[in-house]
């Protein structure tokens, strides 16, 4: 009690103590989001020993080594005394500490050049004898703001650095230890002895223990988290040449998964944090971008094959870190959204000093990787081929020439002409040129950072092209000591030249390669062939490519606005605004020659406005009570998103040139649609911790959510975590090992996905007749539905050791998800085909390990991030039965097996000879040289009932690894992914290439492999001629996904600030970067990293999908 | 407004605790807050914005729930629905294979023919059903009972589909979220005699052949009949509207192209912006100028039927740089086309086969004149049933008619089906949801 008075006591002082605690706050947000966590790897640490040496030659030998260049004054500092110094592995502080030991010198860092001068230069006046001044800087003596500084006996009488880095304190004891605190840096105690200036350089606490984390909804320093947070700081060297985050993660943090649609440009993404933890509620985590949780809906509308990324809007260089909150401690701030984890997205900011300029270009090419993988047979081949499936046809059906259904032979009608290159006619080498600047510093008063970036990018598929551009101007003003303002601003433009994907009967790859070899594009006279008739079975792709104009334009702004009141220095009020608009502008044009241009032109113009605000009101409280640190928020907030959408299909175009919609001689179809939902959130988190040691957090956040009935609208999602720092026990306490266990529960929520207005029984109108309004019910609602909801624990021990040389995470945890949310089906009998219910429980769980190691080895620095995690998923409850629900044409769900399981029919072996195959099937056609498919009721009839839940696309463990070299100005680094135990079902071969007596081309294994009498094969059927029964969807077809891919290897050189100094830059860094230039594995299609879907459902299947480009590229990075 | 307040009394709060007293009153700030926080709870009631409760359906709602009937009849057993018994008739393959080859893999309880019309069907059902319950809590008025025909009529079509594809369904007189059984065939065709009869009752005139009218139930009637083997009955009602009813051939050229004519009795009007219902997709080639996905084509034998003088052969099939096509449905990608539910060629057909041989023949040497073809004089029954089927093959090519003419009649070996296929596998989705539905014997 007495304390707390104290306390208040203080707050009397007004402004002056307001002012300060607002400068905490700044100075704190202002870490939050700068390099807090740069790599100790960079701080130069000096090793040597002199013996009698004058400190001149002392430093000439140190600017040698190093790049610090030393100004003095020979006059004033006495160079000439000899010394004998030893130094092992110290920073240049220490080692200037040593060098002038009891001398009064202070030193000044400038870039690198490091001004020594005598201290009386500094004092203005003498001390009284119990006031001591100073200045604290960081090791390259940049002022340190906000650190605190107090007596050691006395905690609570403390002070914090200016914005300069001076403090003054007062202190009652000669003999006082004085105690330097700095969230990123480590602790320091100086003995006062007498001194009336100390000043002092901090040293930045290893990288992975003392980071600053964002847990939502504020910050946190890493070693008082107590939960499973992942962060990633967006720098030079994880840059890769990509267009959204999720790319920039792919293999970087243990727990999370990044996948991909396909190699086009812009192809959306998907994350899984932690397995998939819901049937059909979104399993994307909620992103929040600088405080706004934004929406993820897909970039394009019309349905060209394949979904679009809005998160590819965004501009990764103004991306400062990337956290993932993983477990539901964490997350559970974000509540109802939170089931899947949360993405935290900080952006840059302005720091306070000169003006910063950054300037970035790179350059690249890019490739179809591994374009001669998959072998197919030529002409000749392809043709007896055929013929032995016609032949096989007539005989099985007794027909004889002359008869109306007797199959003919097929001829080349190109005889003599060379095969077609189809995938050559369609793919490109694409170059992409992208750059950003960014302007960026502040004062007292303020912060800016401006910064833009412009993308021009060709895909690898002819056509497919892209152009970004993106805007940002953020800003904070200290208005008044007790009132900050500030708001950042992100305007976005995308332009993407889009070509259809794999779910389009357009798509363009597999309408390439599954061309018999001798087909053409051009017919003699120079018209196009038409695909889907006898000359040509499938699309003509170059057609395609030529007479369509597609493409989506985004334009997208994130905004958050806020004002922020410090009514004493350990209480504060934030409210809000944030808006994340996204208009999106999608544009078809299929020209009358194209195959969709129904012969008059037809163009499909999609208009959306997604409008998501958000007002939220923050109150934060921190104390300190003795030995225990307290903070607490609790806010309110108020959400609302609008989709309103219209969209016109006009046909009859006079010519190409006529290429907007008004022209159109008919509108074949409009409409227009308004959609609305809101959430309304109240959320609180208590931190508590005493001496560093024991750390509690709890959180607690309800939920409404207008999707949901009147009753069952609200959820409550609460969260407690504890940690334990064992490294500040006393028995650990030499510093060089750092050891703390966590643990946590927590509660979230998931309605992502389902309708807006899912509880409601729906009358819809638009069900006309002749012309007349019409009015049918379309759903029945379900008012009892309400939220998924996840329990999910978590322990964690973070270790260490040698001083953060090695630092490692490991996490176990159990998510069990109750309540799925699901389309639950019911029989067509009751008028519908499914009722939205919560029908089923699903578990997951794993472990996670990430270790990163920093070592010398000789002159080379090595760092290497690895990362592995494994996930178990189980659908643990189902519709309370144990009956198979199948999905899709191939996926099935059923209690026990796993989100993402196969439902296929089992490949048995060939019949050798037609006495073995049973009579039913007999009757259907099935002969010696057709598939034996399990008989799984024993009827000898294959229906759907043979089918079995078998594999699953989710991999047993995966992960990364970067391993990172410098020497001297030259680092090279080289990154792996790595993918082990997923099954991928190859959806192209079935009904595709691997269909001998088809006309499609054919794959050379198949062939070579086929069975061509008894004995020839037992696993590839015969060739024969219209009969699908052997190409049943079939674990013939699932494949193992696992792979090695070394996803980039990049070379870079950074210029010696000594070399740049004298052009007047700061930084300069070239670079050349391979991605993708390596994949290993045992699947047979091209990528086995690209999907059709994204949804955990039915991931995992390939239909010729885009694989990822080779991409080769080379930059420049300048700083001035 | 509330809100508004609140946020005043807010401010004014922030201003006296800071500037002026200077004090931090926690009891205060809490009561404010709260204040301040609850006020928009009702935010969170948001209705859409394209439809309504069904509770909320009023008298005036009628007109729409009609028209939302005829929607729902139309469109929701989809565009396979329509040429179910064409693809399983035996005329009809697909890019690989022959006409047996598409029988085969398309009469398997996965199959998407199969499962889409069974669900279909039923989900139009539940509209009409809807309706019907809607005009009974309304007291059934009698500017209203036209309507109740009309939804009777759809009903008794409906069954008329499921049974002859089926065999035993479920009989929902009302809708029901029950796991139903299967009713014997009997009974089904008995529920739909009596919703036709009562239909037959309550219809009159109707605006044009794009509504059901009492002409329309009359012609469904003729065709069930025939079904039941009424034969008495199904040539009474056939000869009623060829004779009485203001009815006559017509070219096919006005039929199945959206021209005005005297032979249709009912169609489904399928407007573009109304419908889904693209039969046309299926048929023609992109190389045609119609375009579409060729995902059916008319076998040799299909195509060698017509002979010389038939005058429906250009509308019923085409060939295009030697791909052939059926030609009945000519909006291509570019829209829909009506779909014929009954014209007066059918009842032609039904009369003749009725009457049997003696006098039947003459129903069908006239329209056989029509069409541009020679009479013909079959000497034996088994050659007239031949005769009239092989008229309905020509006749209805793509009308949804041919599988079931054979199996109904006994010949269904000639069309290559097995035993067991002469009635539709029930969908294996629903068989997995209703543990008291069971499958056709055989698959």
């Amino acid at each position: 009690m007495k304390k707390i008075k104290l306390f208040w006591k203080e707050y009397s002082f007004g402004f002056r103590t307001i002012f300060k605690i607002m400068r905490i706050i700044i100075v704190f947000f202002y870490f939050c989001i700068t390099q807090l966590n740069a790599a100790q790897i960079n701080n130069q640490k000096l090793t040597f020993k002199f013996t009698d040496m004058s400190i001149e030659n002392v430093l000439f030998e140190i600017e040698k080594k190093t790049n610090y260049k030393f100004i003095y004054n020979k006059d004033l500092i006495d160079v000439n005394k000899h010394i004998s110094i030893n130094v092992i592995n110290q920073n240049i502080i220490n080692v200037l500490d040593k060098v002038f030991v009891g001398r009064e010198v202070v030193y000044k860092m400038v870039e690198s050049n490091i001004i020594i001068s005598p201290i009386f230069l500094f004092q203005k006046q003498q001390s009284s004898g119990i006031t001591i001044k100073g200045k604290v800087t960081d090791k390259n003596g940049e002022p340190l703001p906000g650190v605190n500084v107090y007596e050691k006996d006395n905690p609570t009488h403390g002070v914090i650095t200016n914005i300069d880095g001076f403090y003054t304190i007062k202190i009652n004891k000669q003999d006082a230890t004085l105690v330097f605190s700095f969230v990123g840096f480590k602790k320091q105690e100086v003995k006062f002895s007498g001194r009336t200036e100390i000043n002092i350089s901090l040293m930045e606490s290893s990288v992975a223990i003392d980071e600053i984390v964002a847990i939502g909804y504020g910050t946190q320093r890493r070693s008082l988290v107590t939960n499973a947070i992942s962060k990633i700081k967006i720098d030079n060297e994880n840059m890769r040449f990509v267009l959204s985050p999720g790319q920039l993660i792919e293999g970087r943090i243990a727990g999370v998964m990044a996948s991909t649609g396909s190699g086009n440009l812009g192809s959306s993404e998907g994350i899984r944090i932690r397995g998939a933890s819901s049937l059909s509620a979104s399993n994307e985590p909620l992103y929040v971008v600088d405080g706004v949780p934004i929406t993820n809906n897909g970039a394009a509308l019309s349905s060209l094959g394949e979904g679009m990324s809005s998160l590819a809007l965004l501009n990764l260089n103004d991306i400062e870190s990337i956290n993932i909150l993983k477990d539901a401690a964490s997350a559970a701030i974000y509540g109802s959204r939170a089931t899947n984890g949360v993405v935290v997205i900080t952006t840059k900011s302005g720091r306070k000093g000169k003006p910063v300029i950054n300037v970035n270009y790179t350059f690249g090419l890019s490739r179809f990787a591994n374009e001669n993988k998959i072998e197919f047979v030529d002409s000749n081949t392809w043709l007896d081929i055929y013929n032995e499936g016609i032949d096989n046809y007539n005989k099985q059906n007794h027909l004889q020439v002359g008869d109306p259904s007797f199959k003919l032979y097929m001829h080349n009608p190109f005889q003599g002409l060379p095969d077609t290159d189809w995938l050559g006619l369609v793919i490109q080498t694409g170059l992409k040129h992208k750059i950003d600047a960014s302007f960026s510093g502040g004062n007292k008063k303020g912060r800016y950072y401006l910064s833009t970036n412009y993308d021009n990018e060709e895909g690898i598929i002819k056509t497919n092209a892209l152009q970004k551009i993106n805007f940002t101007a953020k800003f904070d003003f200290q208005l008044f000591k007790w009132l900050e303002i500030g708001c950042s601003n992100n305007a976005n433009y995308m332009h993407n030249e889009r070509v259809p994907g794999a779910n389009i009967g357009s798509t363009i790859i597999a309408r390439a390669v599954e061309q018999r070899p001798f087909d053409r594009p051009y017919k003699p006279n120079g018209d196009y062939y038409i695909g889907g008739t006898e000359q040509l079975m499938r699309h003509n792709p170059v057609q395609i490519l030529n007479e369509q104009t597609a493409y989506v334009d985004n334009y997208r702004f994130i905004g958050n606005y806020y004002g922020k009141i410090n009514f004493t220095d350990k209480l504060s009020w934030k409210t809000s605004f944030g808006t994340d608009v996204t208009y999106t502008y999608d544009y078809v044009y299929y020209k009358k020659n194209h195959p969709y241009g129904t012969g008059v032109g037809r163009i499909v113009e999609n208009n959306r406005l997604l409008s998501n605000n958000i007002i939220e009101n923050v109150a934060n409280y921190n104390d300190i009570f003795g030995e225990f640190t307290f903070s607490a928020m609790a806010g309110q907030s108020y959400q609302k998103l609008l989709q309103r959408r219209t969209m016109i299909d006009g046909r009859g175009f006079p010519s190409p040139s006529f290429d907007v919609v008004s022209v159109a001689s008919e509108i074949y179809n409009a409409y227009g649609t308004l959609n609305e939902y809101a959430l309304i959130s109240y959320y609180g988190r208590v931190s508590l911790s005493y001496k560093e040691k024991y750390l509690f957090n709890g959180t607690l956040r309800t939920d409404g959510s207008s999707k949901f009935a009147p009753d069952k609208r609200w959820g409550i999602f609460p969260s407690v975590s504890l940690g334990w720092n064992v490294s500040q026990e006393d028995f650990m306490k030499d510093g060089s090992v750092d050891l703390k266990f966590r643990a946590s529960y927590g509660k979230t929520g998931n309605q992502g996905s389902i309708s807006f207005y899912a509880w409601q029984p729906l009358m819809s109108g638009g069900r006309n007749y002749g012309g007349e309004s019409g009015i049918a019910v379309s759903s029945f609602g379900n008012p009892d539905v309400t939220w998924e909801t996840a329990d999910q624990y978590d322990i964690g021990l973070d270790v260490g050791l040698w001083n953060g040389k090695i630092n490692s995470q490991i996490d176990f945890y159990l998510k069990n998800t109750n309540n799925l949310l699901y389309a639950k089906p019911v029989p067509s009998t009751t008028g519908m085909s499914s009722i939205i219910s919560n029908i089923g429980s699903m578990r997951n769980k794993g472990f996670e390990f990430t270790l990163n190691t920093y070592f010398n080895l000789g002159k080379v620095n090595w760092k290497s991030q690895f990362n592995i995690s494994s996930n178990n998923n189980k659908i643990t409850k189902l519709l309370g039965e144990n009956e198979v629900i199948p999905i899709g044409s191939n996926r099935a769900l059923q209690e026990g097996k796993e989100i993402g399981a196969y439902y296929l029919f089992s490949h048995q072996g060939i019949y050798q000879y037609d006495g073995e195959v049973p009579d039913e099937q007999y009757d259907i056609g099935v002969r010696a040289g057709d598939i034996k498919w399990k008989d799984v009721d024993g009827n000898n009839i294959i229906n759907d009932n043979d089918r079995i839940v078998t594999g699953s696309s989710n991999p047993d463990f995966f992960g990364g690894w970067n391993n990172s070299f410098s020497y001297k100005q030259f680092q090279f680094d080289i990154f792996t992914t790595y993918t082990y135990g997923n099954d991928i079902y190859a959806e192209w071969k079935p009904n595709g290439v691997a269909y001998l007596g088809y006309r499609f081309a054919y794959l050379k294994e198949i062939v070579d492999n086929r069975w061509t009498g008894p004995g020839t094969s037992n696993k590839y059927p015969r060739s024969v001629y219209g009969f699908k029964n052997n190409h049943k969807s079939s674990d013939l077809w699932l494949e193992d996904g696992s792979n090695i891919r070394i996803r980039t290897i990049t070379i870079s050189y950074n210029f010696k600030p000594s070399v740049l100094t004298k052009i007047h830059l700061k930084k300069m860094r070239l670079f050349a970067q391979a991605d993708n230039l390596f994949l290993f594995t045992k699947y047979s299609g091209w990528d086995p990293e690209v999907s059709s879907s994204l949804d955990p459902r039915y991931y995992g299947i390939d239909k010729f999908s885009l694989p990822q480009p080779l991409t080769i590229s080379f930059g420049a990075n300048v700083s001035f | 407004m509330k809100t508004k307040i609140y946020q005043t009394a807010f401010n004014s709060w922030i201003t006296l605790s800071q500037f002026k007293t200077n004090k931090f009153n926690i009891k205060n700030f809490l009561f404010v807050l709260v204040l301040f926080l609850y006020s928009c709870h009702d935010k969170l009631n948001i209705n859409p914005h394209s439809a309504i409760s069904p509770e909320g359906i009023t008298q005036d709602d009628i007109m729409a729930l009609r028209q939302g009937m005829y929607n729902s009849v139309q469109n929701r057993p989809g565009r396979y629905a329509y040429v179910s018994f064409d693809i399983t008739g035996g005329f009809l393959q697909t890019s690989s294979g022959n006409a047996t080859d598409l029988i085969n893999s398309t009469l398997s309880p996965l199959n998407g023919v199969i499962t889409s019309s069974w669900s279909g069907y039923f989900k139009a059902l539940y509209q009409v059903n809807n309706v019907l319950q809607i005009l009974q809590s309304f007291g059934n008025l009698a500017e209203y009972k036209y309507i109740e025909g009309e939804a009777l009529y759809f009903r008794a079509y409906i069954y008329s589909c499921l049974v002859t594809r089926w065999g035993d369904v479920p009989i929902l007189k009302t809708n029901t979220l029950d796991l139903v059984s299967r009713d014997p065939v009997d009974e089904v065709w008995e529920f739909i005699n009596n919703d036709l009869d009562k239909a037959i009752d309550l219809l009159g005139e109707s605006k044009n052949y794009y509504y059901v009218s009492k002409n329309a139930a009359l012609a469904l009637k003729a065709r069930v009949m025939l079904y039941e083997n009424n034969l008495e009955e199904a040539k009474n009602i056939a000869e009623y509207l060829i004779e009485d009813c203001g009815f006559k051939l017509d070219s096919f050229d006005k039929i199945f192209r959206k021209k005005q004519n005297n032979e249709v009795i009912f169609a489904f009007e399928n407007l573009t912006e109304e419908s889904s219902i693209k039969i046309s997709e299926l048929f023609y080639n992109y190389a045609h100028p119609n375009k579409g996905s060729w995902v059916y084509r008319p076998t040799s034998e299909l195509m060698s039927l017509y002979t010389v003088g038939d005058r429906r052969k250009s509308i019923s099939v085409t060939t295009i740089g030697g791909d052939v096509m059926i030609n009945k449905y000519p909006s291509g990608q570019t829209g829909t086309d009506p779909v014929v539910i009954s014209r007066l060629a059918e009842m032609y057909l039904i009369s003749a086969e009725a009457q049997g041989r003696q006098s039947g023949i003459n129903r069908l040497n006239e329209l056989r004149r029509f069409r541009g073809l020679a009479d013909i004089h079959p000497t034996t029954d088994i050659d007239f049933i031949a005769a009239i089927l092989q008229e309905r093959d020509k006749e209805f090519v793509a009308e949804n008619f041919r599988y079931y003419d054979y199996v109904r009649t006994g010949n269904a070996d000639k069309i290559s089906l097995l035993d067991y296929q002469q009635l539709y596998p029930i969908s294996g989705k629903e068989l997995t949801l209703n543990a008291n539905l069971t499958q056709n014997p055989g698959y």
